[in-house]
């Protein structure tokens, strides 16, 4: 209705009143915009103030000197990180790892949730919710400790396997290289797995119990109400988890991957992010890692831009 | 290598404060009388100096790249010298990543107005953050001075400033302690009946025989051969050789120490393919820890604290919380013993350092200090020789005894009571080796720390170290080693700065080293073995190997001619 009001005003004074109505509405939504303003200056200064920074990709930055008094250097950072052999690497490796990830980490909050939620004992629920996502404040560098040990030659989870006769001598799952990116994948579910759910417990519960009294009216069984409503209520949220979860896809983690690597897997191991710390930060290369961070912004924004269209394709949720 | 250095560092500092932990036993109710007795020696010391202490009283920030026990506000040694010298000190030690604290100083251009910099003074110096030192100590420092006398041109960086004051500068008798070797279980060679162990074969028989009659130690599998290998503490597998071959602790390449000439032994099928094929025998005889190329840092420790480990070859300062933590537990004679051995009868070791120091890596002061001349004169004050007993040994009859020999000596009681952290930490803060100071002997022939003094060594020797001593007729386990070659006056290799281009290669050489010697040590059979070596010396090759050689042998040469 507004906008019909507006367009049709439009045509007797344009410019004018297109600008009053502008300002009616910034009136009426005064509340909004104070209290949005804290997250504006929060993005300003810690995403688009930094953006400057770039300007070190291409030059010769030395540390403490004034970014407009270094020397130009043009892509010569860039072409050494695509020219680096060991960059097609680590690019493998960092997009292995965040696609286990991210199917892992999805499909097993997902499940958790659900299951979740069809427990009707509170106490039970609460243990077990809690247990889950008890894991997600320790660090990783103490929970690199346990994995390490609990899948040692004389760990629990050999002692268990030998027990059963699963197996006649304690493997060394760590050192398998074609497990890492697995083994990644599962211990990151287990870290997160429970916190990650509880967004989804969230979404489950903002769903009108008067949809599944309709559904047990017509006779639907748990599975099906989970399937008929649970997850398509759910569905808005998923895709738009997901396409923010696909524009970080160049982030597979660092911690977990350094504290995790042996000398055995480290063909498998290293991400951009380790390749980068140990390039660029390490050797006080900043226009390297510089020229890193710039290549990984611009393909997660690529990558946000086309998940966002292919949601719009599809007719889902999506972020704008 | 450069990590090397902060660590050869932190180990010094570890022995420094494990062994300066031997004073101040019970005489806590005594301490105002006894600082009065102090006092009476700091005039004395201020009065040489010519400093006057009733200038104002000044409060001086020193950060440490060298992570450790947070330094307390008072402890007894820091309230003596604020007492004398009118300065104190506060101490922020590093927590964290080095590059990123040093990175947020430089781009806020704020600095402490001391900094110890470790190996990290070039990206300071880069920066513009610290001060030449070389005129104010010409000017207010006779003791410094004194001290640098022998290094003063070795330390001035490419630009020609003394920027940093290095520690442990030899002086008098220097001191030798042993930090690479090979190491073996003191009980393994009880139980041999102490045979002499001159090469790596004899090492390795030593230890399978050991492990034949002694399958298990204390219900666990003996480890005859454990390897560290994570993350950048892989040099104890990759870099072990050059001492196999005659070497000392260089970098990549061997020295001949009579011609300068240098042999980058990473690819050398004599030298480092030697090695590893010995280790992949072994690792097929089930002679090496399965877990070696799995495990971390701290696993590492834990199997050798558990006393089940018989042998490896690392550096003294790597793992001295297991050797504490055996101590602790009252295995004395599952603690190891150092050896040099070498390939064969014919090569002669040559394990211990050259007595040098870490040029470009000290005490600096930066560029924002208070009061430049106030804090050299107060520098110049803890580095006179009264003011370096006390940092070292304490007060005298408080924290240590002197026979009617003279000599510096520590009750049994005082070292016990220096053993604990607690105390040390409220002693000296486990920080004051961090200020320049000498290594080596006092003109009276007392050693400048209680860990460099013989009767200190000896006295925390067990049984079974008197017995391992007596049978090779020595009195101190350094006096096992050939001592340092003089002719290698460059050393070491792995001190020389590196330019951006060779830091990469350096890196890119440890990635290679990460994934190859790993694999040919599990290597199944003789031709997988050699198909990883031949991959590993092909992927090396195309690496810079030739800049790197040349850039290091003109250095070399430079040192050999100007050192």
């Amino acid at each position: 209705m507004e906008l019909k009001i507006e367009s049709a005003s439009m045509k007797h004074k344009p410019k004018q009143s297109q600008f009053v109505a502008d300002l009616k509405r910034l009136r009426r939504q005064k509340l909004l915009l104070l209290m949005s303003i804290p997250f504006v200056i929060y993005v300003i200064v810690f995403s688009y103030l930094p953006l400057w920074g770039w300007l070190m990709a291409f030059q010769k930055y030395k540390l403490g000197s004034n970014i407009m008094n270094n020397e130009w250097v043009g892509l010569k950072y860039f072409r050494e990180l695509f020219q680096d052999d060991m960059f097609m690497h680590v690019l493998r490796n960092t997009l292995a790892m965040s696609i286990i990830n991210l199917v892992f980490g999805f499909v097993s909050s997902i499940v958790l949730a659900l299951m979740l939620n069809e427990v009707r004992k509170v106490f039970f629920k609460r243990i077990v919710q809690t247990v889950s996502y008890l894991p997600h404040f320790i660090s990783w560098v103490v929970a690199a400790n346990l994995i390490m040990t609990i899948f040692s030659l004389d760990g629990v989870v050999n002692t268990i396997l030998l027990k059963l006769h699963l197996i006649s001598e304690p493997i060394l799952l760590m050192s398998e290289p074609k497990a890492f990116w697995w083994m990644i994948g599962l211990t990151n579910v287990w870290k997160e797995v429970g916190w990650n759910a509880i967004i989804y417990l969230a979404a489950m519960a903002m769903i009108n119990p008067s949809l599944y009294e309709a559904a047990e009216m017509d006779g639907a069984g748990r599975f099906r109400k989970m399937w008929s409503i649970t997850l398509p209520s759910m569905l808005p949220l998923i895709v738009i988890l997901l396409i923010m979860n696909i524009g970080r896809i160049l982030d597979a983690g660092f911690e977990q991957q350094y504290l995790l690597m042996n000398t055995m897997v480290v063909d498998y191991a290293q991400t951009i992010d380790i390749f980068v710390l140990k390039y660029g930060i390490n050797l006080s290369r900043y226009s390297f890692a510089t020229a890193a961070g710039i290549f990984k912004s611009v393909i997660s924004i690529i990558l946000l831009v086309m998940a966002n269209q292919f949601a719009k394709r599809m007719g889902q949720s999506r972020l704008y | 290598m450069s990590k090397f250095k902060a660590f050869t560092s932190l180990l010094l500092t570890a022995v420094m404060s494990v062994t300066l932990l031997s004073a101040c036993a019970s005489n806590n109710g005594n301490e105002p009388a006894k600082s009065n007795e102090s006092s009476n020696t700091s005039t004395n010391v201020t009065e040489t100096n010519a400093v006057k202490t009733n200038e104002e009283p000044i409060t001086l920030t020193y950060f440490l790249n060298a992570p450790g026990d947070n330094v307390p506000e008072h402890f007894k040694i820091a309230d003596l010298i604020t007492e004398k010298t009118g300065v104190t000190v506060k101490y922020e030690r590093l927590v964290g990543e080095i590059e990123q604290k040093l990175g947020v100083m430089i781009a806020g251009g704020e600095y402490p107005d001391m900094i110890y910099p470790g190996d990290k003074a070039h990206m300071l110096i880069d920066a513009g953050a610290l001060l030449p030192l070389e005129d104010l100590i010409e000017e207010h420092a006779p003791n410094l001075k004194k001290l640098y006398a022998n290094y003063w041109e070795r330390m001035k960086a490419t630009d020609g400033h003394i920027y940093s004051l290095p520690n442990s500068v030899p002086t008098g008798q220097p001191n030798r302690a042993i930090s690479p070797a090979f190491w073996i279980q003191k009980e393994v060679l009880k139980d041999a009946g102490y045979p002499k162990i001159t090469t790596f074969d004899q090492y390795v028989d030593v230890l399978k025989n050991y492990v034949q009659k002694y399958p298990q130690i204390d219900g666990q599998d003996t480890i005859p051969f454990e390897i560290l290998t994570y993350d950048w503490r892989l040099f104890t597998l990759t870099t072990a050789m050059q001492f196999l071959a005659g070497g000392p602790n260089d970098s990549r390449a061997m020295v001949n120490p009579e011609t300068g000439e240098l042999t980058f032994y990473q690819t050398d099928e004599k030298i480092s393919k030697r090695y590893y094929e010995k280790l992949n025998e072994m690792w097929n005889e089930g002679l090496i820890d399965k877990e070696a190329f799995v495990m971390n840092y701290d696993q590492y420790l834990a199997k050798l604290s558990s006393g089940r480990v018989l042998g490896m070859h690392d550096q003294t300062w790597q793992f001295q919380d297991a050797t504490a933590a055996l101590k602790q537990q009252d295995k004395l004679d599952r603690m190891f013993a150092p050896l040099q051995l070498t390939f064969d009868e014919s090569i002669k070791a040559d394990y211990m350092d050259v007595p040098s120091i870490n040029y470009g890596n000290g005490w600096s002061m930066s560029v924002d200090n208070k009061d430049p001349v106030r804090t050299i004169k107060f520098i110049d004050t803890l580095a006179s020789d009264e003011m370096q007993i006390l940092r070292s040994w304490g007060v005298k009859d408080e924290d240590y005894k002197v026979d009617e020999n003279g000599r510096f000596i520590r009750t049994p009681e005082q070292r016990k009571w220096f053993e604990s952290n607690e105390n040390a930490l409220g002693w000296d803060g486990k920080i004051m080796w961090f200020f320049p100071n000498a290594s080596g002997t006092l003109p009276d022939g007392n050693n400048y720390w209680p860990g460099e003094q013989p009767e200190e060594i000896v006295a925390n020797y067990t049984e079974t170290d008197k017995k391992i001593l007596e049978a090779y007729g020595v009195k101190t386990y350094p006096e096992l080693f050939n001592p340092g070659n003089t002719k290698r006056k460059y050393f070491p290799i792995w001190s020389i700065e590196l330019t951006e281009d060779l830091k990469i290669f350096d890196q890119k050489l440890n990635d290679l080293n990460k994934k190859y010697p790993p694999q040919m040590v599990v290597a199944k059979s003789k031709e997988q073995f050699n198909e990883y070596w031949d991959e590993y010396v092909t992927s090396v090759n195309k690496l810079d190997v030739k800049g790197w050689m040349d850039y290091h042998s003109a250095e070399v040469k430079k040192r050999q001619e100007n050192w």
